[in-house]
């Protein structure tokens, strides 16, 4: 159960990561199409290749990539319907670089930090009705 | 006509359970815990309903009926109090 | 005991109606005010039980309010996996 009693997940965490968590990230898909897009930026990424690369359903990776689009995460690429890692300011990036590297270390503490604002837990709860045919674990 | 409806109801709460499981399961808000054991005590209330009117008992269930409806709301309550609030 | 029942029934149904009338405040998601206005039709049907008195709830016409709170919960879940529809939430700027 999430409780906010006890040692603060964010804890030790860079402040910078910590803003864009709560400010740009809602899910732990969404977190990890931008860390794709991030890690692979040579290329440009259509939703379709995300999502066989993330092996979720395609529809809802192109949702996420349009949402970071307009959060300034990521830019249309060199195709058409694609996408490539592009953030809006060099602070956006170093903190994109800092999730990348707390994701690795501590990934635990990340995936509760994303859920840590009560909107978002509600958000999940409407996400929930979502019919998907994405493959979870 | 009132047992279709109860049948239905029944069938869509349990729909609406399995959907917050799946949820629960993926990523482990215990709030979509707490509110598909809702709607599965919705759906045993609706369930429960429709067996009252297509099977007529000698006893009487709706003590049953109700706590089943009950039991699953209070949970909600207290996932929506420990959760969102 | 049956009485005691209903009342707290209607008392959770009403009050998770107001927490989802809050979370649409936050979300701007109308999921929500559809969901809340699902639970306070449930929490209505159980007043009007109380209101007629009757024998058996099997046995009136209420259930049609309870078919329309759960068809309103239908529009919600089918509101929301609409096709085209911007699905996913926003953090408001």
């Amino acid at each position: 159960m999430n409780r906010s009693f006890g040692k603060p997940p964010d804890e030790g965490m860079r402040g910078d990561v910590r803003e864009l968590i709560h400010e740009h990230i809602d899910s732990v898909e969404q977190l990890e199409v931008l860390l794709l897009l991030h890690r692979r930026r040579e290329r440009d990424w259509s939703a379709i290749e995300v999502s066989e690369e993330l092996r979720t359903n395609s529809q809802s990776t192109g949702l996420r990539l349009e949402d970071l689009v307009q959060r300034g995460l990521i830019k249309p690429g060199g195709r058409a319907d694609a996408y490539e890692y592009g953030p809006r300011t060099a602070a956006l990036d170093r903190a994109v670089e800092g999730v990348a590297r707390d994701y690795e270390i501590r990934r635990v503490s990340v995936i509760t930090l994303i859920f840590a604002k009560p909107l978002d837990r509600i958000r999940t709860f409407a996400d929930a009705f979502r019919i998907r045919r994405e493959s979870d674990g | 006509m009132a047992e279709s409806v109860y049948l239905t109801a029944a069938l869509l709460s349990a729909l609406c359970a399995v959907m917050l499981f799946r949820g629960y399961r993926r990523n482990g808000l215990s709030l979509l815990l707490w509110s598909g054991l809702c709607f599965l005590g919705l759906s045993l209330n609706n369930a429960l309903l429709f067996v009252d009117i297509v099977v007529v008992p000698s006893v009487d269930i709706s003590v049953f009926r109700s706590l089943s409806a009950l039991i699953g709301l209070t949970l909600l309550i207290y996932g929506l109090v420990s959760e969102a609030a | 005991m049956s009485q005691f029942l209903s009342g707290a029934i209607m008392m959770a149904c009403w009050t998770a109606g107001l927490f989802f009338m809050r979370f649409w405040r936050s979300t701007r998601d109308r999921f929500f005010g559809l969901f809340a206005l699902s639970f306070w039709l449930l929490a209505l049907e159980r007043i009007i039980l109380a209101l007629l008195d009757p024998v058996d709830e099997t046995r009136t016409y209420v259930y049609l309010i309870r078919s329309l709170a759960f068809a309103v919960i239908v529009l919600a879940i089918v509101d929301k996996n609409r096709p085209g529809r911007d699905a996913l939430p926003r953090a408001d700027p």
